[in-house]
């Protein structure tokens, strides 16, 4: 578990950078609305573009961020699971090698 | 700091209108451009800070502490947000528009985000065993950030939740409704500017000291502050204020038990 920051560090980083995706396009959501609702009709493309966009950087990233969660978590354990078996591996090769090594005397 | 679904109706107070009183008005509009730029400065901050004081832990896990603050704060804010306008989030349950609430600008506290990722930075630290205390590197930028996106709830005015109770003081401000209001923005910004100071020293703090001051002094500050904001109490506080006295406790509980654990080394 140890490792588990160190080698999962580009997770990590990517899991930063899609809240802040996430963060800023649900902020500019709101500032499209507002402009939206003084500008009324003058420019109902270039704010249903703007919007467009926002919705997909807010879902790309919302769902980003559950994926990152659940393969990051998911790696962590199928680590440990490793080092456990590796462990109970070790454990039984330094068990039986003895009476192995008794048999042969 | 939230913009949208204003939904409390506080804008009934009535008090003398002023001559006096500092235009401001709403303008909802700056307040996400204030948003980014409180995040970009903070950040900027971070970068500043770490550069020039090294850090206690490698970056690998510098960048795993910063995706879980990252992740509970977002969750922390949204939640402690949702709670805060539970009559709206209940009306949206009824009518199907659970996801047009949820994808909604606002909505965000500053105190969730911080328990929030306090609370994942902890959950982090026990996965990736973690030993070190590394919250002082994110005391200075939180001022920062917190500070500037306070001018962007100031100029978003009464679309924003976070605006004062009338006050005939000289400083007042009109947020549009020609109603002179206590600047509680203002005020924070000039907390947290102090804080900042404080923080910032240059001396010798114990491991994570400087977090848990700033933890302290803005909960306590906040616990405070929000008296003078007109929202719905519960048992004499606010939500924000109730979920300011459980941080403000857990940082008591964790301060004795890190003195035990102190007191049993030495000893």
């Amino acid at each position: 578990m140890k490792l588990f920051g160190r080698e999962l560090v580009g997770f990590a980083k990517v899991l930063v950078v899609l809240v802040a995706v996430l963060l800023v396009s649900a902020g500019l959501c709101g500032l499209q609305l507002a402009i939206g609702n003084r500008l009324a009709s003058n420019s109902d493309t270039f704010l249903m573009l703007l919007g467009i966009v926002e919705l997909i950087a807010m879902l790309v990233s919302a769902v980003g961020i559950v994926l990152v969660l659940l393969v990051w978590g998911a790696r962590g354990l199928y680590r440990l699971s490793q080092a456990e078996s590796g462990l109970e591996l070790q454990e039984r090769t330094s068990n039986e090698s003895p009476t192995k090594h008794d048999e042969e005397q | 700091m939230g913009v949208g679904f204003p939904s409390r109706g506080r804008h009934a107070h009535t008090t003398a209108i002023l001559p006096n009183m500092i235009p401001i008005g709403s303008h909802p509009a700056w307040h996400p451009v204030m948003e980014t730029l409180a995040y970009v400065a903070g950040y900027a901050v971070y970068r500043h800070l770490r550069a020039r004081q090294g850090d206690i832990v490698a970056e690998p896990q510098r960048w795993t502490v910063l995706a879980a603050a990252a992740v509970g704060a977002l969750v922390g804010s949204r939640l402690l947000g949702l709670a805060e306008q539970w009559p709206t989030v209940q009306q949206a349950w009824q009518t199907g528009r659970m996801l047009e609430l949820l994808v909604s600008p606002g909505g965000k506290t500053i105190v969730g985000g911080l328990l929030g990722g306090w609370l994942g930075v902890e959950i982090a630290k026990k996965f990736s065993g973690i030993k070190r205390r590394t919250g002082d590197l994110f005391a200075l930028p939180l001022c920062v950030g917190i500070a500037v996106g306070r001018v962007g709830c100031l100029i978003a005015g009464l679309a924003d939740d976070t605006y004062g109770k009338p006050t005939s003081l000289p400083w007042a401000v009109d947020l549009g409704d020609g109603i002179g209001r206590h600047p509680v923005q203002v005020y924070e910004i000039l907390f947290l500017a102090m804080v900042g100071i404080v923080v910032s020293r240059d001396r010798e703090w114990p491991e994570g000291a400087r977090f848990r001051i700033f933890m302290g002094c803005y909960l306590g500050w906040r616990l405070v502050i929000d008296f003078l904001k007109p929202q719905p109490l519960i048992h004499g506080l606010n939500l924000i204020q109730w979920s300011c006295v459980a941080g403000i406790l857990l940082l008591i509980l964790g301060e004795v038990t890190r003195r035990r654990e102190h007191e049993a080394l030495r000893a």
